[in-house]
């Protein structure tokens, strides 16, 4: 009888574990798939050339990659893939088109503004 | 061990595991439909787009934007799925998007979501004079 109940507790102890453990496995891939898409950014950054369109950049910056954060401002673009780290495409105002892209590291601030 | 008590082992752990793995599945799968979703959507939104665009784009996908325009700031569309939260950003003039961000969750577990859930309960429980709302004071905890 002690052996039936020893028995059940196991049961439901090591279900319990295995449920955790995997709940847990399965919630990590679809973030470290999209971490994996946002590091591609700092490669893309390179491929974008001056004379290129605004929508050549977001074509570039999108294929088979996922910025964690992007912007637009009156003369230029911003793509982050992590906090720290940014590619800046400055544009021509007039044009729009590309006059110049670099990436470069942000100095950590305070907070997360997502202004 | 003899030959039975060995064969009952291995399915005792079968049994097991395979429980662990139904359950989970059953949980994750209605997340990961939504995870497809949201985040297929957020991919066709594109800096420049107008409002008008990006509601359509969003409404056919049956996502609601919340809008958490702060007072005298830029309008905002905020939807999230179990994963991640994401937030459009639109030019208080001409109405266009100006940012698109994707803020990645820390992964919540299931016992997590029961914590919470509980503790939400709690809370929530007229009888409980655990949690006490002073509005002269604020939201204060009684020890």
């Amino acid at each position: 009888m002690t052996n039936k109940y020893l028995r059940w507790f196991i049961f439901l102890f090591v279900s319990g574990a295995l449920l955790i453990i995997i709940d847990q496995g399965v919630w990590q891939i679809p973030n470290w798939v999209l971490k994996r898409d946002m590091v591609k950014i700092s490669s893309r950054c390179s491929q974008v050339k001056p004379g290129m369109s605004f929508s050549d950049v977001l074509r570039v910056m999108h294929d088979g990659a996922r910025p964690f954060d992007e912007s637009l401002a009156e003369n230029d673009m911003h793509f982050f893939w992590d906090a720290r780290h940014e590619c800046r495409v400055e544009l021509d105002g007039t044009r729009r088109v590309v006059v110049k892209a670099y990436a470069y590291d942000v100095q950590p601030s305070v907070g997360f503004n997502s202004n | 061990m003899n030959k039975d008590q060995l064969q009952i082992r291995l399915s005792y752990w079968q049994r097991t595991l395979g429980m662990a793995l139904i359950v989970t599945c059953f949980v994750l799968l209605a997340e990961f439909w939504s995870l497809t979703t949201h985040l297929a959507e957020y991919d066709r939104l594109y800096l420049g787009e107008s409002s008008r665009d990006v509601d359509h784009t969003l409404a056919q996908a049956g996502i609601h934007c919340f809008d958490s325009t702060m007072p005298q700031g830029p309008q905002k569309c905020y939807f999230s799925d179990p994963w991640r939260d994401y937030i459009v950003t639109f030019d208080s003039r001409n109405g266009t998007v100006i940012r698109k961000v994707v803020i990645i969750r820390q992964p919540v577990t299931l016992l997590t979501r029961l914590a919470n859930r509980f503790a939400a309960q709690e809370v929530n429980d007229p009888s409980n004079d655990r949690f006490r709302v002073d509005l002269s004071r604020g939201a204060t905890r009684s020890p």
